[in-house]
């Protein structure tokens, strides 16, 4: 059976970090936003990554307070869709010229290689920890609404718990770098 | 030492003031080591970020949604446009024309409703024209994709791009859905819900997730004193008059405080109410908000 949610259960809902709203979400809205990429000279694949990158930002706006809601969550989407689009046929014309003239991609100011190695070291964390660390880092949390949200004590004991957890983090990574391979 | 280092995370999270990151990005050209921290912890803040990201964008994915050229007008179906459109391809199938969007919409969303599907009785086999199946991508194919702003408007159109079989009515028409009274989750199953809730404290969330799945009878009475009107009473639909002139569909819109149900007939809504067991006149459904809602719902399904 479908349900049909109201945008005001919706947005509640992802405060509360129920991630099958985000399902709901792009069930409802997946043709819309698919159709708007595909019809200015997107694939499917690059309109299904567009909008699930549409979904996070609304995600995270949403869970870290900073959304302000002055439409329908769909007109909303729409319009983050248009401009993740527009950014992305912004960046492949670039990119198609500097290439014609320069021979090589732009390099990326981060390093996929450490971003990737500090991926491996984030898996090996536990599942509390990686909750934390993306609390604090991603959803932008303050330490009193990671306390709620794991059902610690006070905000003291989650700037603790997050401290450890970042401590097991460079641990992990420390072992796998030099300090000199973040001096760039 | 302390307030150094929370500079560093805030300033690696992009939420130090201008002022003091000036300051610390300052201070970093000339101290090598500081340079290295704050690198670091760029790092680390940009890691855990895309991390995240990466397990978000996994799980969306994951849900399986029929390609946008094969999917027609039904892609993304839900279940209960489904028991819309079986209660009226039922009625469409028993005079034998448009028998084909019944079975287009069943075969072309058994994965998009996979957890739900299964609580669809399979028993109304009829066979499919394969002529109304073209007719239904090509009607996709001509369609325009909106403008934001033009979404309201498309909102409002959206039966254009519905095939309507014309049909004739027999003087009784009934079709059930034998949906089990069971409950139900919107999407994910318990145990994906649990695994995401983890420890946290907010499980409590999965609570405004359950609902009842309504079961109810359809009886079209096409020749009647009544014209135009309908009884909706212990879940049974009679609907009284002729209702020729396009596919009806029967929509139920449900959110945490209210369950309605609503028909969509010949570009119009009603909202259908149980009276007493008095038999109502059908009227036209005037409120814009939730007339949007369902065409946005109908539209994106």
């Amino acid at each position: 059976m479908k349900m049909i949610y109201k945008d005001i259960d919706v947005i509640n809902n992802i405060k509360k970090g129920d991630e099958s709203a985000l399902d709901y979400l792009y069930k409802k809205n997946y043709k819309m936003m698919v159709n708007l990429v595909m019809k200015n000279n997107g694939t499917e694949d690059e309109a299904k990554d567009v909008f699930q990158d549409a979904l996070i930002v609304f995600w995270q706006k949403t869970i870290s307070g900073e959304l302000v809601m002055t439409s329908k969550i769909s007109t909303y989407l729409y319009s983050i869709c248009q401009n993740l689009w527009r950014k992305e046929l912004d960046r492949k014309s670039k990119l198609s010229s500097e290439q014609v003239e320069s021979g090589f991609e732009d390099n990326e100011m981060y390093s996929n290689e450490k971003i990737k190695a500090i991926h491996d070291c984030l898996n090996q964390i536990g599942e509390g920890c990686k909750k934390i660390l993306s609390y604090y880092y991603f959803e932008d949390l303050s330490m009193n609404e990671i306390a709620e949200k794991m059902g610690f004590a006070n905000a003291d004991t989650a700037k603790t718990k997050k401290y450890k957890c970042k401590q097991e983090l460079d641990k992990l990574i420390k072992s796998k770098f030099n300090a000199s391979d973040f001096l760039d | 030492m302390e307030n150094l280092e929370t500079k560093i995370e805030l300033l690696a999270k992009g939420k130090l003031t201008s002022e003091d990151s000036k300051n610390l990005l300052e201070e970093a050209n000339s101290n090598s080591s500081l340079k290295t921290e704050i690198n670091y912890q760029k790092y680390i803040s940009k890691a855990i970020v895309e991390h995240r990201k990466l397990a978000l964008k996994a799980r969306l994915q994951a849900i399986q949604i029929a390609p946008i050229v094969g999917s027609g007008i039904f892609g993304g179906l839900s279940t209960n446009s489904i028991l819309a459109i079986k209660s009226a391809a039922v009625v469409v199938a028993s005079v034998g024309l448009g028998v084909s969007v019944y079975m287009y919409s069943q075969s072309n969303n058994s994965n998009n409703i996979a957890k739900n599907d299964g609580q669809l009785p399979q028993s109304q086999e009829v066979n499919t024209p394969i002529e109304t199946v073209k007719d239904v991508e090509n009607s996709i194919s001509k369609e325009v994709i909106p403008s934001a702003e033009e979404i309201k408007k498309q909102n409002a159109n959206t039966d254009n791009t519905l095939i309507t079989p014309k049909k004739e009515q027999k003087q009784v028409t009934k079709s059930q859905k034998n949906i089990p009274n069971m409950l139900a989750f919107e999407d994910a199953s318990q145990a994906d819900i649990n695994a995401d809730l983890g420890d946290a404290p907010a499980e409590k969330v999965l609570e405004s997730h359950v609902h009842k799945i309504t079961t109810i009878d359809i009886v079209n009475v096409a020749d009647s004193k009544y014209g135009f009107h309908y009884l909706l009473k212990d879940n049974k639909l009679t609907l009284y008059g002729k209702f020729d002139l396009s596919i009806y569909e029967i929509i139920e819109r449900n959110n945490n405080t209210e369950n309605s149900l609503y028909l969509f007939y010949n570009k119009n809504y009603y909202l259908l109410k149980a009276d007493n067991g008095n038999i109502q006149k059908l009227r036209k459904l005037e409120d814009a908000e939730i007339i949007t809602d369902l065409s946005d719902s109908r539209m994106n399904r």
